[in-house]
This record gives C-alpha cells, structure tokens and sequence, in this order.
C-alpha cells in the first residue's frame, strides 16, 4: 500500500540544513509510537538535506523507508518519505511543485531568518492527504493508467470485430480442404487415352 | 467504375458515355417517371446505371415489360426501353391502351429503342394505333455493355441463330455499326483480321458504312488511335469450345449457377456461419454475389483452373491470419497503425469468406459423379476416342431422361469432334431423343443440323487433322502454374484462341493458309484500314500492342481467360482486349439456337 509518511520544507545553507516546515501522516503507527516516529522522521530529513549536494536529486532507502530529497540550486530542499511502493517519480514531482510553491509565497531572500513558528504554508498538509492516492493525484500516472486500459479496451474491440464474419480458422480448415481432394480434370480421362484411339 | 479503366483500351469511356446518352434522354421528360424494361435489358442495363442513379432522374418505380394492364401508379410519364422486336411492341401497345383507360389522358408514353429505332416497329406500333399515343420515340445508342476493364459484351444472344438459321443478317449491320462506334471512340483501327461468313460479312458492312458516311475523312484527322488491330471471329468456325465444359474458377460458375452481367446467384448455405446454419431452412435461399475485377480476390481467382483455386485460397487465408496474429505484440503507437489497416484486411477476409464458399459450392458439383463423367466423355471425344459409335454415357442419360440439353450437348460434341455421324449414328441418336423427349426434340434437332452442329460425316475427318496441327489436345498440362491455354479446358485449347495465338505470333494469316483451309469461310485481312499514318498509342511508347477479338455470336469465359493467359505471358507483346455479342456457355448457347424461333427472341431492327 502507498503511503506518504511525511513532507518537508528545509533550507539548506553551508552551515547545515534548517528545517522550515512539515507535515506528517503518522496514523498508521500505534499511538504511543508516532511521537518518536516524527522525530526521527525530522533527523532523518535534515540529514539527508545535508548530505545531498545542491541542485540534486536523491532517493534512499532506510529500512523500510524511502526518503526522496531535491535540494534546488538556491538551497531550497524538500523531503518526501514514504513506503516503498510509492512511485518515486511521483515523490518527485510533488517535492518540485511544493518547492515552487513555498518559493512564491515566500521570498528567497527570507529563508536564512524563517522561524519555524512563523511560517504558515497548510499547502503541506493538503498536499500530504491529496497525494496518498498517487494515481487520483498525479496527472502523469493517471494519463498512464488510462492509456493502459485504453490498450486492453482497444484490444478487447479489436478481438470483437475480428470474431465478426467466419472465423479465421474456419477459412483456413475450408480452402486446405479444398486444395487437398482437388484431383486433376483430365486425370479422368487418362486412364482410356492409353488405350484405343481413333482417326 | 474505377476497376473499368483498367486496360489500355479505356472501357469506362463506353461506360461514362452510354450513361449520360441514358440520363439525357430520361431527363427529356421533366416529372416523375415509369420505366418499362424489356426483359432482356434491365440486366446489362445495370452495368450502366444503378437504380439509385435513375432514382436522382424522377424514376420512381421500374416494371419488366409483359403482358397485361400496367400497375396502378402516380409517375406523369412512362418510359418504355425495348430492344426493337415485334413481339415487345405488340406489349407496349397493350400496357399503353390499358393504361389509357385507366389513367386517361394524364400521362405521357414514351419509347427509347435500344440502339435504332425500327421502320418495321413504328410500322407494328401504328398498326396498332399507338403512334399518336407516344411522345418521345427515341434511340438510346448503346451498342455495347462494359462488362468490364477488356470485356465489352453488346448481350445480343440471337446473333448466332438469327445468321445462320434464319438466314437475317440484320445483326451483322448492328455489328457493324458498333465497331465503326469503337471507331469514333478509340481511333481508326489500322489493321484488321478475321475468319468466317460473318466476320467477312461485318467488315464488309463497315467499310461500305464508313465510305457512304464519308467517315473516312473524319478518320483521317485523327491523330492516334488506342486500338492497333481487330480479330473478327466468327463462333461457326469454332463450335467446339463452347460445348466443352470450361473449367476455369469464372467459367464454372457461369456454367453452373449463370453469371449474367456480373451477377451469380448462389445456394446461401455455404455462406452463412457454422452456427447460422442449421437453425435456418435453407433450401430455397440464395446469396447474390457481383463479381467483376472491383473485387481484387475475383480477379487473381477468375483465370485460374478450378483445382488451382484451393491452394491460393489456402495461401490467403494464412496470409490474412498472420497479418493479424501481429496484434498480440504491438506498442500503442503501432496499434494505431494497425487500427488503419484493419478495415483493408477485414475486406480481405471477407473477400475470402466469400470466395471460399463458392468455391465449396462449385466443389459439390465438380465432385459428382455426374460431372465427372460428363466430362470423361467429353475427353475422350475431344481427343477422339470412339466417337464413330454410340456413346454408353449419353445413352445412360437418355434412359435416365437427363435434361435434353445435356445430352445434346454431348451428341453435338461427338458430331464435331468426329467430323461429323455416321448417318446410322446420327438416326439412332434422333430416334432416342424424339422417343424420350417428343416432339420439341425434332424442332431442337432440326434447328441444330442447321446451324452444322449436327451433321452427317463426309469424309474428311477436318477435326483431328486441326487436333494435330493446332496441337489442341495437350498431354500433362499443368493446371496449378500452366504454360499453355489449354489449361483451361485442362487438356484442350479453344480453337478460337490457337488462332489467335498463332496469328499473333506469326504476324499474319500466311502462315495459317492450310489451318484457315480447313476451317469455314473466307479470310479477312485488311491491313491498310483508313491508314493515315495514324500513330497507335502503342507505337509511341514501345507499349505492347493492343488487340480487340471480336466473337460474333458469343465467347465463353475459359476463351477469355485464355487470351489474358496469352496477354500476361513474358514474352508477348500483345494486350487482348474482348468484344462479344454475348456472353455464352454450352447451354445457353444451345438453348439460344434451340429458341431461335420464338417470336419473343426475334429481333426486328434495322
């Protein structure tokens, strides 16, 4: 099953990374546990942010975890964690569009004094329940999935006409008969051409 | 009528020009109309124009001339097209008269005569009071019906009997006229051959025609010319080939279930699904299927022998499978291809379907035994084997009182191939026939020892003398790949077309003295026709050269099969195109002569 664990919004500069904002999807762990769980999510983020160079992409795995990191050329970085089934592509493309986003509502030259308390951005929360169902939400893998069943539908109508008329197999079995028990005309008159012939 | 432009004598011209003659004169009359067909032309008519076309014209209904009021109807005129006999005018009257009391003065009649009007109709027609009665008396000029791309045919079939029975030459000037029309068309055609009274006759007629009409300078202007040279053939130098059963995939059907004017009938059953067909009653069913060279499958399979059809059905039907087996393993992209293609190769399949269940119908017969030993005897006596004494087969079929034609069919044959009965023979078979079938067998017989297809022996035996000279029995051919036309009788060559090939290869008749010797009547040779140094098409652009074979009084499928066997061999350069009164087999060509002189065939015109 897909799921997306968390979203985060951090700015990375040469003394390390600074967490500006998240939103987290901790329900699916027991109660007790999803306090730590978001912690650890938050280490995990701001770890990785400075370990990936600018400009880069990267997606790695912990446990049964992926995290996808972009961190932009301006030292915006966002952080999708989420299971393994998720479609990376996806993740991707949702990091870039909420960079985007953050990045027009907040101007580049205000992130190195960002507080944390002071940013409000609930994109992050919409964009974390919107996409858990990756197909609904991403227009490229719907536009896939429809594709694909357009093939099969296609297929199918293709087969429908195709059984239309005599079958194919039909027409094959009936013209070898044909060509099998063909005899030669004169082959009947043969057998008396050896004998008697006359003026 | 796009498959008519085919050949290098461009038939959709006649087709396009008998058309509009048609749609001229039907538009002379402005409402609505009637059209009253005399029965021998709505067939060949509808090579011309469809009922949909006339539809577009006002025509609102269409009858088929017969005796007996004319229905009820609305249309302000009524059409009458009629071929000019006084039997259909005797009708005309009849239908018009009635109509007059029921209809009184609403309406407009009106005559078209297919292809001149008729002193001695108009006579009959005034006789019976009709003149004032009609408005419009006009001539629909269409001597010839594209049949198709080198098939013109005019569907006259009393040419034959008409000449040779009733001793009217009247056809032959109908002939002429016609081929001084292709004239007018195509260009002066600059050499002319031919064999037989009424080849000689016709060419006769058109030279006097073009001299009385001054054409020859009209002629003289034109600069080309799509015709190089014409074949006048007349059927009685050669009667056997339409007795001999064709067995060409086109000529069987026609001898089995009739092809008139690219139209078959056939028994539905084979061509309905596995499913479909035991739950109909089928008995009385029957498939219309048209067959000309639109459909592509009917051109490769028309020339072939019959028991090569099986293999190239077989070979199709892998093909199509495999052009659609490719459907499994295709990306979206080269699925969109293949939607493209779809409908071709559904046609195709289709076009299969078709065909094979004709085929297996025309197999049910070819299987019997019925036919098969039909045709051993006709083997035997084409390659003259006992035909001095009574034939066992043909006297088993009379005892079984087969259908007379049949038996005729295979005296006539004997009777030819052996040059002739022994007049003992000859009696005894007569004697059979009239016991068995009475009366209407001595008219039969009286007409057939007139036109010669019935004849006592006299001595020289010209049959097997041309047999070996003209090599027309040929051992061992090859039916599936042949290399000699007498693949389409699989082991006689048509006469006919020997001649043609060897006229052809040889460049002219003086190679032929001693073979044209045995055969009867005059050469034709006129190699200077209206020359002008009229450069043929041909002679332009190095093409082959265009030859039209002209039967006079008609041509079987298998001989035609047989000249495109001869235009599409490697080394000829020779393109034949055919012309012919009518389209016949072994039994409608008896059958003609049998009818000869039933008023309702004859035809008056002039």
């Amino acid at each position: 099953m897909v799921k997306i664990f968390a979203l985060s919004v951090l700015h990375k500069t040469d003394a390390g990374a600074v967490w500006l904002k998240s939103a987290y999807d901790v329900q699916s762990f027991s109660y007790f546990q999803r306090g730590s769980i978001q912690e650890f999510m938050g280490f995990v983020s701001k770890t990785i942010v400075e370990r990936t160079q600018a400009a880069s992409r990267q997606s790695v795995k912990e446990g049964e975890y992926l995290c996808h990191v972009y961190v932009r050329g301006d030292g915006l970085a966002g952080v999708v964690i989420c299971d393994q089934e998720y479609p990376s592509r996806v993740a991707h493309t949702l990091i870039t569009k909420f960079l985007d986003e953050f990045a027009a509502k907040y101007q580049p030259h205000s992130w190195p004094n960002l507080q944390e308390k002071d940013i409000e951005f609930n994109q992050l929360n919409v964009y974390l329940a919107k996409y858990q169902n990756p197909r609904e939400a991403d227009a490229l893998t719907k536009i896939q999935e429809d594709l694909d069943e357009t093939k099969i539908i296609l297929h199918n109508t293709i087969e429908a006409v195709l059984e239309r008329g005599e079958k194919l197999d039909d027409l094959v079995t009936k013209s070898e008969g044909l060509s099998l028990h063909a005899k030669g005309f004169y082959k009947t008159a043969r057998k008396t051409n050896s004998c008697c012939t006359f003026g | 009528m796009r498959h008519l432009q085919g050949g290098k004598m461009d038939v959709s011209v006649i087709h396009s020009l008998a058309r509009n003659t048609l749609i001229n004169l039907i538009e002379k009359c402005s409402g609505t109309k009637l059209i009253v067909w005399e029965s021998s032309i709505s067939g060949p008519m509808g090579l011309i124009a469809q009922y949909s076309l006339l539809k577009e014209m006002g025509v609102i209904k269409m009858y088929p001339l017969r005796t007996g009021p004319l229905l009820e109807n609305p249309a302000e005129h009524v059409i009458f097209i009629s071929r000019p006999k006084l039997h259909s005018m005797d009708l005309i009257a009849e239908n018009v008269h009635e109509s007059k009391k029921t209809s009184g003065n609403s309406k407009q009649y009106h005559l078209f005569f297919l292809t001149r009007n008729s002193l001695l109709c108009k006579k009959r027609l005034e006789n019976r009071g009709m003149l004032g009665s009609l408005t419009y008396i006009e001539e629909l000029n269409c001597e010839f019906f594209p049949v198709d791309s080198d098939l013109i045919s005019m569907e006259i079939p009393e040419v034959f009997g008409e000449y040779h029975i009733q001793n009217d030459p009247t056809t032959l000037y109908k002939i002429a006229q016609a081929i001084i029309t292709l004239q007018k068309i195509y260009g002066p055609i600059p050499r002319v051959w031919g064999k037989g009274q009424a080849a000689k006759q016709v060419w006769d007629l058109v030279k006097r025609l073009q001299r009385e009409n001054n054409l020859e300078e009209t002629f003289k202007n034109n600069q080309t010319t799509s015709i190089d040279q014409i074949l006048l053939i007349d059927r009685s130098i050669d009667l056997i080939t339409p007795l001999a059963t064709q067995l060409t995939y086109e000529g069987l059907i026609d001898e089995i279930f009739g092809l008139n004017n690219t139209t078959a009938c056939f028994p539905a059953d084979k061509f309905k699904n596995k499913t479909d067909r035991v739950s109909e009653s089928l008995a009385e069913a029957k498939e219309t299927v048209i067959l000309d060279s639109a459909d592509a499958l009917f051109t490769d399979l028309r020339d072939k022998n019959f028991n090569a059809v099986g293999a190239f059905l077989s070979k199709q039907a892998k093909l199509i499978s495999a052009q659609l087996e490719e459907r499994h393993e295709i990306s979206v992209q080269e699925m969109k291809v293949f939607v493209q293609k779809l409908p071709n190769i559904l046609a195709n399949k289709n076009a299969l379907s078709r065909h094979t269940a004709i085929a297996e119908s025309i197999k049910d017969v070819t299987d019997s035994f019925d036919f098969l030993d039909s045709l051993q005897v006709e083997q035997e006596f084409l390659n003259c084997i006992e035909v001095d004494k009574a034939n066992g087969y043909i006297e088993d079929l009379l005892a079984q009182k087969a259908p007379m034609i049949k038996v005729l069919r295979l005296i006539c044959l004997q009777c030819l191939t052996g040059s002739g009965l022994k007049p003992k023979l000859l009696e005894y078979y007569k004697r059979e026939l009239v016991q068995v079938y009475g009366i209407e067998a001595l008219l039969a017989l009286n007409n057939l020892e007139k036109v010669g297809l019935l004849k006592v022996q006299t001595g020289s035996r010209q049959y097997a003398v041309l047999r070996k000279t003209m090599r027309l029995t040929v051992e061992d051919t090859s039916e599936i790949n042949p290399i000699d036309i007498s693949y389409v009788h699989s082991i006689y060559a048509p006469l006919s077309i020997r001649i043609a090939e060897q006229l052809m290869k040889n460049g002219g008749w003086k190679q032929l003295q001693d073979v044209l010797g045995l055969l009867p009547g005059p050469n034709v040779e006129d190699t200077s026709n209206i020359y002008n140094g009229a450069i043929s098409n041909s002679a332009l652009n190095d093409a082959p050269t265009v030859v039209l074979v002209f039967f006079i009084g008609g041509c079987t499928f298998a001989e035609i099969s047989a000249l495109r066997f001869l235009s599409q061999q490697e080394n000829s350069n020779v393109e034949f195109v055919v012309a012919t009164t009518k389209l016949i087999n072994g039994n409608t060509f008896l059958q003609s002569i049998i009818d000869i002189d039933n008023k309702k065939t004859v035809s008056h015109g002039i």
